[in-house]
C-alpha cells in the first residue's frame, strides 16, 4: 500500500510537473493572467481598507485582523481551487463517456484528474492573499514562537483541506447530474466571502452552517482568534484550536466518501 | 511467473443495470440521488468465452446488443453481477490498476487525448504515468507514429485533427506501454474507407508482428472479416454465435443488399393500384431474395449470391420495372444477427 501511494504520488507529480511546463511555454500570457487575476482581488482587498476608513472595528476586530482573516480566505481558497482544477473537466469526462479512459489507468481516478491540470494562476489570489497576511503581520507585530508558526501552517492546510473538499464534492456531484450545480460555488466563494469578516458577527444559523456544516469557518476563526488573541463570544477556543485538524480531516473524509459513491455509481451504471 | 494461456476467461457472465426514471432540474437531481425506482436490464446474459494468448477476435453486435458492456467489463470499469470474468490471470474490477499496466484499450467515441495539446504532449504524458523509461518511450513513439503515418500532426493541438488522425493517434496512445492485451471498442466508428483500411491494416501488422491478443468490437462487418480469425456475436445480451469467421458466413451465408429505385411513373398495374406505392407485390423475385423493406420507391432486396448471382437479379429485375437507380450493400450486422437469431429459433422449433 505505502509502496503503491509512492508510485502514484510519482505519477501524480509528473502530470502536475507537465500541466506546469506547458503553462510556462507562454510565460507572457501567464504572467499576463496572474497578474490579472492579482489585481481583480486586489480590489477586495481595497474596499475592506476604505470600510475601514468609516468603522474602526467589526465585532471587535481592528482593521488588520480584519485583513489576516481576509488573506487567509484568500490564500486557502486559491491553493484549493489551484489544486483542484482537473476537476473543471468533470462535467466532459462524464457527459462525453471519457471518464471510462480515466478508469483504466494504473493509478486512482481522483489523482488522474487533478493531475490532469493545476492552473497556476488561480495562485494570483493566494498570492494576494498572502501579500495582506504578511501585511498584516507585520503591523500588529506579534510576538512569534514555534507555536504560533505552527498554528499559522496549519491553519492554511486546515483551509486548503475544507475549499478542495467541497470542490471535490461539486465534482462527484457530477456522477449524479452531469453538471455541477451553484450549489457548491456558494460555499466555496461565497464562504470565502463570509469568513473574510470574524464569524461571530453573524446571526446563529447562518454561523452554524460554516462552523458546523460547512466548517470553513471553523478553520478560519478558531485559528485567527487564538493566534490574534482576540475574545472569543462564540466559546470555541481553546479547546477548538486542537479539533480543528480533526474537523478539516473529517470534512474532507466525507467529501472523499461522496466521491467513492459517485465512481461506483459509474462503475455499476451502463451506457 | 508463469504465463496463464487463457488471456481472457468469462464464465456465465451477467450483467444487469437499473435503469432508473429520468428527472430534470435540480431538485429531480436530488431526489434521484436517494431514488431507486426503476426497471432492471439485462445487458449481459449468461455469457461465457475463453480467448487464448495471440487471438484476435471480433466481438459483433448491433448497437446496444452488449458489446460494450462486455469490454467495461473486461477492463474492470464495471462490475460484473454475476458470473466469473478472468483477465490475464486476474479479477479485473479488483486488480483494475495493475491489469492496467498490461491492458491497452482504445474507445472508439471518446477521446484519452489532452484536447489542447498536441499528441506528443498527450503520449510523454502517458509515458510518465505508465512509467515507461525515456528511451524506450521513444523508440516505441516513434515507431507507431512511423506505422499509423502520424508525423506530420504530432505538433498540432488534438482539437484540430480530424477524426481518422484522431483514431490513430489514441491507437498510439493506447500501445505506448507494449500492452499483452488489447480491447479496441469500436475502432473504425466513424471513419471514411481510407481510414478505416489505414487502421485494419495497422492491427494487422500488429497481431502479425507483436502476436499481441486482440479483442475489437464492431458493428461493421468490415473490421472482422478483413482482420479477425475468429469472431463472438452477441445480442440482446446473448452469444449467438462463436466460430470462426468463415462458419459465420457458411451458416448463414454472405448475403448482399440490391438498392432498387423504380421510376415512380404513376402507371397503374391491372389491379388499378399505383405502382411504386405497391411495387413490393407486383414485383416477382427469384428464390433465395427477400425484400427487406420499400420506402415510396426505393426497395431493398436481400440475396444470396450464391443462390443468385448479382448480375442475374438485376436483369430479372430490369425486365420487370423500369429503374432509375441499382446499388450494391454489405449486409449490416443487424441483419446477420436477425438472420442468426431467426435460424436460431427455427432450429428450437
Amino acid at each position: 500500500m505505502g509502496a503503491d501511494l509512492r508510485v502514484w504520488m510519482r505519477m501524480y507529480g509528473s502530470m502536475v510537473a507537465a500541466s506546469v511546463r506547458e503553462q510556462m511555454s507562454y510565460r507572457g500570457s501567464f504572467a499576463f493572467e496572474l497578474l490579472g487575476r492579482l489585481t481583480v482581488t486586489g480590489l477586495e482587498l481595497v474596499g475592506l481598507l476604505f470600510l475601514f476608513e468609516h468603522v474602526d472595528a467589526i465585532a471587535g476586530w481592528t482593521k488588520w485582523e480584519v485583513i489576516y482573516l481576509y488573506g487567509m480566505a484568500s490564500i486557502c481558497l486559491g491553493l484549493g481551487e489551484a489544486l483542484t482544477t482537473g476537476f473543471d473537466a468533470m462535467p466532459e469526462l462524464i457527459r462525453s463517456g471519457s471518464f471510462d479512459y480515466v478508469l483504466v489507468r494504473p493509478l486512482p481516478a481522483l489523482l488522474f484528474v487533478l493531475g490532469r491540470e493545476v492552473k497556476l494562476r488561480i495562485l494570483g489570489r493566494s498570492l494576494q492573499g498572502a501579500l495582506a497576511v504578511g501585511l498584516c503581520l507585520s503591523h500588529l507585530m506579534l510576538l512569534w514562537d514555534v507555536g504560533s508558526v505552527l498554528l499559522l501552517v496549519s491553519s492554511v492546510i486546515c483551509g486548503v483541506a475544507v475549499y478542495a473538499g467541497l470542490f471535490l464534492a461539486s465534482a462527484a456531484q457530477c456522477f449524479w447530474t452531469v453538471e455541477s450545480t451553484e450549489m457548491f460555488n456558494a460555499f466555496t466563494y461565497g464562504g470565502a466571502q463570509m469568513t473574510e469578516y470574524p464569524v461571530s458577527l453573524y446571526p446563529d444559523w447562518l454561523r452554524s452552517i460554516f462552523l458546523y456544516v460547512v466548517p470553513v469557518g471553523f478553520v478560519s476563526y478558531v485559528p485567527a482568534v487564538s493566534l490574534l488573541g482576540k475574545s472569543d463570544p462564540l466559546g470555541l477556543t481553546p479547546w477548538g484550536v486542537w479539533v480543528t485538524p480533526v474537523v478539516a480531516g473529517a470534512f474532507l473524509a466525507v467529501c472523499l466518501f461522496f466521491w467513492r459513491l459517485g465512481v461506483r455509481r459509474y462503475e455499476g451504471a451502463g451506457g | 511467473m508463469t504465463e496463464p494461456k487463457a488471456i481472457v476467461e468469462v464464465h456465465d457472465l451477467r450483467k444487469e443495470f437499473r435503469v432508473l426514471r429520468h428527472r430534470t432540474g435540480v431538485f429531480g437531481a436530488v431526489r434521484g440521488l436517494f431514488s431507486h425506482e426503476g426497471r432492471t436490464v439485462r445487458a449481459v446474459d449468461d455469457v461465457s468465452f475463453t480467448i487464448e494468448s495471440g487471438e484476435l477476435v471480433g466481438y459483433v453486435g448491433a448497437n446496444g446488443a452488449g458489446k460494450s458492456t462486455t469490454i467495461k467489463i473486461l477492463v474492470g470499469i464495471l462490475r460484473a453481477t454475476s458470473g466469473s470474468v478472468r483477465v490475464l490471470g486476474r479479477d479485473p474490477h479488483r486488480y483494475r490498476r495493475q491489469n492496467a499496466l498490461r491492458i491497452g484499450v482504445v474507445f472508439g467515441q471518446r477521446t484519452q487525448l489532452w484536447w489542447d495539446l498536441p499528441p506528443t504532449e498527450s503520449f510523454q504524458l502517458l509515458g510518465t504515468l505508465y512509467r515507461i523509461p525515456p528511451r524506450e518511450l521513444e523508440t516505441r513513439r516513434d515507431e507507431l507514429v512511423d506505422r499509423l503515418a502520424l508525423g506530420s500532426v504530432l505538433d498540432v493541438p488534438v482539437r484540430k485533427l480530424s477524426l481518422g488522425q484522431r483514431m490513430r493517434c489514441e491507437l498510439t496512445a493506447s500501445l505506448l506501454h507494449s500492452p499483452d492485451l488489447v480491447i479496441l471498442d469500436e475502432p473504425t466508428i466513424g471513419l471514411d474507407v481510407v481510414a478505416k483500411e489505414e487502421v485494419r491494416a495497422f492491427l494487422r501488422k500488429l497481431h502479425a508482428d507483436r502476436g499481441t491478443t486482440l479483442i475489437l468490437t464492431s458493428h461493421d462487418l468490415g473490421d472482422i472479416e478483413r482482420l479477425c480469425s475468429r469472431v463472438l456475436v452477441i445480442d440482446e445480451g446473448r452469444l449467438l454465435h462463436d466460430g470462426d469467421v468463415e462458419s459465420l458466413r457458411r451458416l448463414f451465408g454472405h448475403r448482399r443488399i440490391l438498392q432498387i429505385d423504380l421510376r415512380s411513373s404513376g402507371l397503374r398495374d391491372d389491379d388499378g393500384r399505383s405502382s411504386d406505392g405497391e411495387a413490393r407485390d407486383s414485383l416477382h423475385l427469384p428464390p433465395g431474395c427477400e425484400v427487406l423493406e420499400q420506402t415510396g420507391p426505393r426497395i431493398l432486396v436481400e440475396f444470396d449470391p450464391d443462390q443468385i448471382p448479382a448480375p442475374e437479379l438485376i436483369r430479372q429485375v430490369l425486365a420487370q420495372r423500369e429503374v432509375l437507380d441499382l446499388g450494391l450493400q454489405e449486409t449490416p450486422i443487424e441483419d446477420v444477427v436477425r438472420r442468426i437469431y431467426r435460424g436460431d429459433r427455427g432450429s428450437e422449433a
